[in-house]
Order: structure tokens, then sequence, then C-alpha cells
């Protein structure tokens, strides 16, 4: 089941996001993060637990961007793609245009529909936590994927 | 206008004005600055720029009236035991129809719905606030982690508005 989160899933979800940050595979959040974006994010229940979580940030008017998707190692193999499509959902209800996010993999987000792009190509705004990261801009090493969402 | 918003000819006010009020869009966003900055223009609340609307657009949500934004507020959570009530506006020419108060309901139910034990807001209209089961409390007792907006205030540390906080019951 995918729902909205309530403010006590803040620490499960936490637990979620930087078990993954610890494998170098997205940034780690802070509790500070997580509880100001809370509306930015949906989380999965399997078995009446938290399975996983991810979050769809509204940079602009046209512009997302999908951020701390994660999930529990038991988790169903589909809950990471269910939790995009639930965040993609979200853009369109928001009246996005396009969604875009800074990956390591690239091909999870080309079957739903992304494709890779251009970092250049995103407006500067999308840059916002770009340039805090260590790897800015020359070690940058993550692929820039974007999907226009009347295409989907 | 359909909707008995009027003053009827002897200039009594007539029924409430049939409003709704829903979660915002990005469409929404030019409209909410607009009122949030008028209202800041006069020094009632806090400017917001673009950017911050769209970055927290789900905080916020708007009263609408034959198709036009008519009012707006937001609940912004700050940590796991608080939310604040912000950038609570509504057009000049409505004023005093109750719309302030719909919004407020209906970020109020946002907050029990997220699980919020408490919602706060700095305000210089208390009374209001009251009427919705705010009471007022000393600033000081409310967490630092309030003053984050606060230390670049203008007006901070010289501050006039007055700390409100309702008590949430606990929802399941």
């Amino acid at each position: 089941m995918i729902r909205r989160p309530r403010i006590q899933d803040v620490p499960q979800m936490l637990a979620i996001i930087n078990a993954r940050a610890a494998r170098g595979e997205i940034l780690p959040r802070s509790q500070n993060y997580v509880c100001q974006n809370i509306r930015d994010f949906c989380v999965a229940e399997e078995g009446g637990r938290l399975a996983a979580c991810g979050a769809l940030h509204v940079l602009w008017s046209d512009l997302g961007e999908v951020r701390a998707l994660a999930s529990q190692p038991w988790a169903s193999p589909s809950i990471e793609r269910q939790i995009v499509r639930a965040l993609l959902d979200e853009g369109r209800r928001l009246g996005l245009e396009r969604i875009f996010a800074f990956t390591y993999f690239p091909a999870f987000f080309l079957e739903l529909g992304f494709a890779v792009v251009a970092r250049e190509s995103l407006p500067r705004v999308a840059w916002r936590e770009c340039i805090d990261c260590i790897k800015f801009p020359a070690a940058c090493d993550e692929t820039t994927v974007c999907v226009e969402l009347r295409k989907t | 206008m359909e909707f008995g918003l009027e003053q009827d000819s002897v200039g009594q006010r007539v029924a409430p004005p049939e409003v709704s009020v829903r979660p915002a869009t990005v469409r929404d966003v030019e409209a909410i600055v607009e009122l949030v900055n008028g209202y800041a223009a006069r020094g009632e609340m806090l400017p917001k720029s673009l950017n911050q609307v769209y970055q927290n657009i789900r905080d916020f949500c708007v009263a609408e009236l034959d198709g036009k934004i008519v009012g707006c507020g937001a609940l912004h959570v700050l940590w796991d035991n608080l939310a604040e009530v912000r950038s609570l506006a509504v057009a000049d020419s409505l004023r005093r129809r109750g719309i302030g108060g719909l919004i407020l309901q209906e970020l109020v139910s946002d907050a029990c719905q997220l699980g919020m034990p408490q919602v706060f807001a700095l305000t210089y209209k208390p009374r209001f606030f009251a009427r919705w089961g705010f009471r007022m409390v000393e600033r000081e007792s409310l967490p630092r982690k309030i003053w984050v907006d606060c230390i670049d205030c203008i007006k901070f540390p010289q501050c006039d508005e007055v700390a409100v906080l309702r008590t949430l019951e606990a929802e399941e």
C-alpha cells in the first residue's frame, strides 16, 4: 500500500534512506530535512511495516525532482517502481510538466519512461543541492534522467 | 456573480460565501504570492518569493470562489512535534466572511492527518486564532527550531507578534 507518511513514520524513513545513502547510492537525509519536507514523500507499507519511501520535490512551476528513493532489503522488488509511479501521479496532480532525477541507476528510470538527458539541459534551479555536493562539479558521476509528464 | 456574496439592498451581510478550500497546485502560485505579499507590504506577515512557494507548494491550500483564488494558507512541518500555520491571507474585499476560518480549519485538519501533536502560529491576530481553539503562549516557550525564519526578519528580536498554540488530539 502506497500512502502519505505521518510524522511518526520519520524515524523509519530516515533508517531506510540513510542505509541506502551509506552504500553511496543516494544522498543522506537529516531528520530536519525529512520533517520539513515530509509532504514531498510517499511511503509503501508491506505486511504492516514500512517498506520503502521516495520524495517528489517541486522546484519551479514546471519542474520536480525525485529524491530519497529507498527501500528495505526485504521489500518486494517492484516497490521502488510503485513509489516512482505514485510520485509521477502526484506531479500530474500538481500540474508539473517534467520530473527529473540524478541517479546511479538510469536503467531503473528508463523502464519508467524517463530518458537520459544532458545535465546542462536542466534549468539552474535544478542544481540547488548539487552546489553543496563534494563531487560538484567535476567529479559528478550521476546520470540525469527526465520524463515529460504529458507523454506518459 | 451567482454566489450570494454581495451585500443585499438593506446592507446586511448575506449568507457565507460559497467558497471551496483545496490543496494548491503550481498553477496557484502567482495568486498566492500576490495575496501574501499584499499583506507583507503592510507589515502584517512575512513576504514569500515564488521560489519559497514552489518549493513548499504542498504546504499550501487555497480558497477559491468563482474560479478565482481569494485566500490561502500554509502548514509547514518544522520538527516531529511541531507545525506552523503560515501565510494565511484573504483578499481584502472578502475579509470578515469566514474564509480565513475555513482555511485555518483545513490546515488544522491537515496537521491531524500528518499526526502532528501541536500547531502554532506567530500572528498579529490572536483573537482570530482564539476562535479556533488556539491559546496564547509565551514565544519563549516554543522550541528554538521556530526561530529559523525569525532570525532573518528585519524586526528580530524586537518582535511584536503573538505566539498562539493549539494542541491536537491524536487521530487513529
